[in-house]
């Protein structure tokens, strides 16, 4: 794995959190499941907005999909799901959607193609490649940048999405 | 080794540990799998989340006890890594509708209630299509 190592400014995101055990129900692979539900909510409200969508999204056709570790995820295997779009503070927010503030740090940024999208490259990122290169997690949080590249669940063979994880040097 | 065979060895570290403080990150470190990867298979394979498999089995294996020994009820909830006795009267309630107290005085628990450890022909079954509920 050989990702770039890039530093980014704060990302203000607007969109919907799910918190729980995303894979309790349906089937875990499909787009039935808690993530799968949770996108097709954003993409329901941004359609149901319409032009007032455009006026607050700062890049169109870009959405994130946000892994965050709370204290207890070890222990219980539940952990929050954040969707959403980097947004233009001068546009109104609906109510419906929540700010999230991704901090500033330095990211890992792994590139995924076809099949990898949907293999355990958590594993690989942080209890292989992570240790190995001498860093360790910045933020208990990373995410998933979803643009043009990517076709759809049904179309992964033909998808490329990039993985942000934010880290530190291990001696810092 | 097939997803199967990999749950199963999971199994495998949670039944040998239902009186330790494990957690679905040891699980999934006996696997070598991320927790998100293996909370995502373990529910396929199971149909359990990992963490509702813990707490199920360990109620299973604390209602027994209850039934069968003369245990005191504090001991066997802490046995079974519940923080306190009251955690373990609520957890107990929702799974069998009735407190430790009252089968420890010989209320009869519904055993079909009771979820014994999942074995390689069970997991077998589930993952092998065959429904049986009525299809649509």
């Amino acid at each position: 794995m050989n990702p770039k190592i890039i530093r980014k400014e704060s990302i203000i995101l607007a969109g919907l959190s799910f918190f729980g055990n995303p894979f309790e129900s349906k089937d875990p692979w499909s787009e039935e499941n808690e993530i799968g539900l949770l996108w097709q909510r954003l993409m329901a409200l941004m359609g149901q907005k319409g032009e007032q969508s455009k006026r607050f999204i700062a890049r169109e056709g870009v959405f994130y999909e946000v892994h965050i570790r709370h204290p207890d995820t070890s222990k219980t295997g539940e952990f929050e799901v954040f969707v959403g779009a980097e947004i233009n503070l001068a546009g109104e927010i609906p109510l419906e959607l929540v700010i999230k503030i991704l901090p500033q740090t330095c990211y890992a940024v792994f590139c995924l193609e076809g099949k990898k999208i949907d293999s355990d490259w958590p594993y690989m990122i942080y209890q292989e490649w992570m240790p190995q290169a001498g860093y360790r997690p910045a933020f208990p949080f990373s995410f998933q940048y979803y643009d043009h590249r990517f076709k759809g669940m049904d179309k992964l063979a033909n998808s490329v999405i990039d993985v942000y994880v934010p880290i530190h040097k291990s001696q810092e | 080794m097939s997803n199967i065979c990999l749950m199963l060895k999971a199994i495998d570290f949670i039944e040998s540990n239902l009186t330790e403080d494990i957690c679905v990150a040891d699980m999934a470190e006996s696997v070598s799998f991320s927790q998100f990867h293996f909370s995502r298979v373990f529910s396929q394979t199971t149909h359990h989340p990992p963490y509702d498999y813990l707490m199920r089995r360990r109620l299973c294996e604390a209602a027994r006890r209850l039934m069968k020994s003369e245990e005191k009820i504090i001991d066997i909830a802490y046995r079974y890594k519940f923080k306190a006795p009251e955690t373990f009267s609520r957890a107990f309630k929702r799974m069998y509708n009735l407190v430790p107290c009252q089968v420890r005085s010989g209320r009869q628990l519904d055993q079909r209630l009771l979820m014994d450890r999942f074995e390689p022909e069970y997991l077998e079954l589930l993952n092998s299509g065959i429904s049986l509920r009525p299809e649509a």
